[in-house]
């Protein structure tokens, strides 16, 4: 998480040049996001996902470093409580925990709070926007980037974005959601200035624990 | 006969050739000025440096001096649009257009492109040495390796995060990004990027930058240039961004403001006085010609005051050039005896006698003035120092420019009179005078005198607030603040000085204190602090950090490199680790090789080496319990600097000084004028100035106005004005009416000088004026005291 304060100090530092899968070349960016054009589905969707305070999903991350043969796979539990916050919590290689607040303030980094106001302040610029994105709120979103659209096929759909201000344009150069219909987020890909991508990917959480649950666990609140 | 002749030859010599000499010597003195002036003269605004320096070493005291010097150079610019699409451009194209002028440099904050690669330049090698916050955190837990591969591995799978790759290679426990987190100090409210600050303000988005203005901020001329070189500028991004708003603050733009403040209210006022004086003196002294020698001595005594002062002092004080103004009174003074007796002398006009007359009071009046003043040049005090010199030079140039042009000038004898209204007034008020104080009569008036002087005296309060003689619109303070705010919100004037004589010792307090200071940090007794050492860590931690380091590595070295295989490093690449953290005689960072490299630009105000010793300032900001603070004090080479109640003890102190010196001056005056007039007369010829300066801060008191030390300073030249007053009736007390009048005109004049700065919208000129137009009026009320004729203990004006 450290990495993430010095984003803005060494971020453009080796150079930006490469792309991958999920660059700019990919379809999706090629059409912007036109309200009145969107499809009946995943405006259903957008409206159901303003509804929801809660939800988890298993996720598996992919990194992919350019300078390393393979790629970091973890997995882990992604929990999103609506006035709360939301949870990445990584149970594999390792055990990490991080709480993000409903602003996009970093509560916790794995275990640890960030060492200072500053810090928090700085990872709210970064995480605030991506909160956005877990909460699928367009009108914001717009705020934040350029918003692209693909249906592919029948009830699936894409979601382009590309950073329009500092902090993140720094660091991120596109997002790409891929989701359906009921099935909310499938795919986060997010490629990197500096030529690394990430792809998450979710997947249903079995039943069992609900909110009150992870609010007491997570954030130490009762229902 | 014989001896008259050779004196009157003698006279006509000296008549001939005095205006000579004075044209000379008025030509060296004013090319010597405009030489000067060429040279781009110094004013200095800030009513502050009328104070003395510290009382701490002089090598401190540079270095204090030094880090002003780099804080008034500051200029803060902030660049606020709507959105923040074409913020970045804007801030570009003011950078662009900012470094065509030569005034400016950039101070780039953390972020700037250069600073990054200068920084990885001059830490990535000491890596294993210089540790950052969770470094040194995971050393002190209990399995201190499994910490660091924990704290790593969270980095590389943190969801949303950024690094290269080849950081992973180079540095796979991610020690340098550490250090860096270190150094991130300055992005309280916003995003760093390329040395631009980028932040939401109310609702819209700004960039602030900072800029170190190459040239002297105090410099009249460029100040000027610099402003229009600024509105140009943002007359020229205002076209290209519309909805741009540029603010921008800094110790220029209050220097600049207080600098034409002064000047347009002096020229102001001097103008309102200047036709008010010329209009007196073509009606009282009947001709343009009197008009222009009284102008001519002004001249000189302003000349002799300005060229002496900028001989011996490097910057010219505003407040000297106001007094300046006043010198008018004193100055003008000698040219008016001598008018005063030549409209009184009619056909028996000789105009050496006419200065024979007058020499022994004008002359008196000199001395003693002169050594009233000379107790003030001897004072700690800057500011004193210089109003009294210019006070003394300049009285010594009107006094020679009366004895060498008048004679010469005015050998014609005169046809006109003293206009009737002031002699008729002169006589009314004597009469009024005798009156008052004959027989019993005089019992009640001393009575209500006294009881006026003691609850005066008893109300008086003092006053050490500095920002009250200090004039700055709200809205530029509040700009300022937030704009300094934005950047880091250090406080500049509270810092903490650690100074000894060895550098490894100078960075070991540094780190001592940082304790300290963290410790009051995590306490909430401060908000945060800035030491250099986080970037110059001593000789002995940076090995400490490395044994610790290497110590560790070689004891669990098949975890580490369990780690660095699982992520993806090849066995040469571990080796290439492994033998930079082994290396057996690395180089540690030291100062002196820090303070060459560009990464310290932006802090390399806070180490000086100087004379021996090595210096190095810890900023602070949000001070809440500033005895904790001093207490800091305890540890042997540590000072807490304390600017605001540093200046308000000073004030107190040259308040305190400054009424001793007073007092000494008025009994140096005492001394001389008992040898010449025994000491009934002397307390007689004292009395007056005396009385003056108490009644004037009696008066001052009854207003409710607390003395601060402008007014203690304006004193003096009550005392200067009142002893000549006094002196100039004592010689000739057989021609009082006369003396009178010309005291009266010089009243006046004064009185229209300096009682305009009453209405000045300046509080230090204000209280100058109100000071001298109270203690001038009251000197002129109670000088036929000085007349008082001491026979058969009659007192007899």
């Amino acid at each position: 998480m450290l990495i993430l304060l010095c984003l803005t100090v060494f971020i453009d530092f080796q150079g930006i040049s490469a792309q991958t899968a999920v660059g700019m070349d990919d379809p999706v960016f090629k059409k912007p996001l036109l309200k009145d054009n969107l499809p009946k589905d995943f405006l259903e969707t957008l409206i159901k996902m303003k509804e929801i305070d809660f939800f988890k999903l298993n996720f598996v991350q992919r990194k992919k470093l350019k300078a390393l043969k393979n790629p970091l796979v973890s997995e882990g539990l992604f929990v999103y409580l609506k006035d709360l916050g939301m949870v990445w919590e990584i149970s594999e290689p390792i055990s990490a925990l991080y709480k993000i607040g409903p602003a996009g303030q970093l509560l916790t980094d794995g275990d640890m709070t960030p060492e200072n106001q500053r810090q928090a302040l700085l990872y709210k610029e970064i995480l605030s926007p991506l909160l956005l994105i877990i909460q699928l709120d367009l009108k914001l979103l717009a705020d934040e980037f350029e918003l692209f659209f693909q249906l592919e096929e029948k009830e699936k759909w894409s979601v382009g974005l590309i950073p329009r201000k500092i902090p993140l344009a720094l660091w991120i150069r596109s997002i790409k959601i891929q989701g359906e219909k009921n099935n909310w987020i499938k795919t986060i890909s997010i490629l990197e200035t500096k030529e690394n991508s990430t792809i998450i990917t979710f997947s249903e959480n079995n039943p069992g624990n609900e909110k009150g649950f992870y609010q007491k666990r997570y954030f130490n609140k009762a229902d | 006969m014989k001896r008259g002749f050779i004196r009157n030859d003698t006279s006509t010599k000296l008549i001939r050739w005095a205006p000579v000499w004075w044209a000379f010597t008025v030509f060296i003195l004013g090319s010597f000025l405009i030489f000067q002036v060429n040279r781009g003269v110094v004013i200095e605004t800030d009513i502050l440096k009328l104070l003395p320096g510290d009382s701490l070493s002089p090598s401190l005291e540079k270095t204090i001096e030094r880090f002003n010097d780099y804080t008034k150079r500051q200029l803060y610019i902030s660049l606020t649009l709507p959105s923040q699409d074409k913020l970045s451009d804007a801030a570009g194209l003011f950078r662009t257009e900012i470094f065509k002028s030569d005034f400016f440099s950039h101070l780039p904050l953390l972020g700037n492109k250069t600073s990054q690669e200068d920084f990885f330049k001059t830490y990535f090698p000491y890596r294993f040495q210089i540790l950052g916050p969770k470094t040194r955190s995971a050393l002190t837990k209990n399995e201190p390796h499994k910490e660091l591969i924990l704290q790593a591995q969270k980095q590389l799978y943190l969801p949303f995060s950024s690094y290269d790759g080849n950081d992973l290679i180079n540095d796979p426990l991610f020690f340098f990004a550490d250090i860096l987190s270190d150094l991130a100090f300055y992005n309280d409210s916003g995003v760093i990027h390329d040395g631009v600050l980028y932040r939401k303000n109310q609702g819209n988005h700004q960039a602030v930058l900072i800029f170190e203005l190459k040239e002297n901020p105090l410099d009249a001329k460029n100040q000027k240039n610099i402003l229009i070189t600024l509105e140009r500028i943002k007359e020229k991004l205002i076209q290209d961004f519309p909805d741009l708003k540029i603010n921008y603050s800094g110790f220029i733009k209050f220097a600049e403001l207080a600098y034409r403040e002064a000047t347009d209210e002096t020229a102001k006022l001097g103008l309102i006085a200047l036709v008010g004086i010329v209009s007196l003196l073509i009606f009282s002294l009947r001709g343009l010609k009197p008009l222009l020698f009284s102008g001519l001595s002004l001249f000189t005594g302003i000349l002799f005051a300005t060229a002496v002062v900028m001989v011996v002092f490097e910057r010219l004080h505003i407040i000297t050039l106001v007094f300046g103004v006043g010198l008018t009174g004193i100055c003008i003074d000698y040219s008016f005896h001598y008018f005063s007796v030549y409209l009184d002398q009619k056909d028996s006009w000789n105009s050496m006698k006419g200065l024979r007359i007058i020499l022994p009071a004008i002359s008196l009046g000199l001395i003693t003035n002169i050594i009233g003043f000379s107790g003030f040049f001897a004072s700690d005090f800057p500011g004193l120092k210089q109003i009294a010199l210019f006070s003394a030079a300049g009285m010594a140039g009107a006094f020679l420019s009366v004895i060498c042009l008048y004679p010469w000038a005015f050998r014609k004898t005169n046809k006109s009179n003293f206009p009737l209204i002031f002699i008729n007034s002169i006589k009314v008020y004597l009469r009024f005078w005798e009156f008052l104080f004959r027989g019993k009569r005089s019992l009640p008036v001393l009575l209500i005198l006294a009881l006026f002087l003691t609850t005066g005296f008893y109300n008086l309060r003092f006053s050490e607030d500095f920002r009250l003689l200090q004039n700055f619109p709200d809205s530029l303070l509040k700009q300022d603040r937030e704009l300094r705010k934005s950047t880091g919100n250090i406080d500049i004037s509270r810092f903490v000085v650690v100074e000894t004589e060895d550098e490894e010792q100078t960075l070991n307090k540094l780190e001592e204190v940082s304790r300290e200071l963290s410790l009051m940090t995590q306490k909430g007794e401060i908000n945060h602090y800035f030491s250099l050492s986080t970037l110059i860590p001593s000789r002995k931690s940076q090995l400490e950090n490395l044994n610790k380091l290497q110590e560790l590595y070689l004891r669990n070295k098949r975890e580490f490199t369990k780690y660095f295989h699982q992520n993806g490093l090849s066995n040469r690449q571990i080796k290439d680790f492994e033998n930079k953290l082994l290396e057996p005689n690395p180089r540690m960072l030291k100062p002196g090789d820090w303070i060459n490299t560009e990464a310290s630009k932006p802090f390399r105000k806070l180490w000086v080496q100087e004379k021996g010793k090595s210096i190095s300032l810890i900023l602070l900001g949000g001070i809440k319990n500033y005895a904790k603070i001093k207490a800091l004090e305890n540890m042997n080479g540590v000072h807490y600097v304390d600017q605001v109640s540093h200046i308000t003890d000073l004030l107190k102190k040259y308040r305190e000084d400054a009424i001793k010196l007073l007092f000494f001056a008025y009994l140096a005056i005492a001394v001389i004028l008992f040898f010449r007039y025994g000491f009934k007369k002397t307390l007689l010829v004292m009395a007056p100035p005396v009385l003056s300066v108490a009644l004037t801060l009696a008066v001052l008191s009854w207003l409710s106005i607390p003395i601060n030390p402008l007014h203690i300073i304006s004193s003096l030249l009550i005392l200067g004005l009142g002893i000549d007053y006094s002196i100039f009736l004592a010689e000739t007390s057989n021609q009082t009416e006369r003396t009178l009048r010309a005291i009266f005109l010089s009243m006046l004049t004064t009185l229209l000088s300096f009682g305009l700065l009453f209405f000045s919208s300046i509080p230090a000129l204000r209280t100058i004026g109100v000071t001298l137009f109270l203690g001038i009026l009251f000197s002129w009320l109670l000088c036929p005291l000085a007349a008082t004729k001491l026979d058969q203990n009659n007192k007899k004006c």
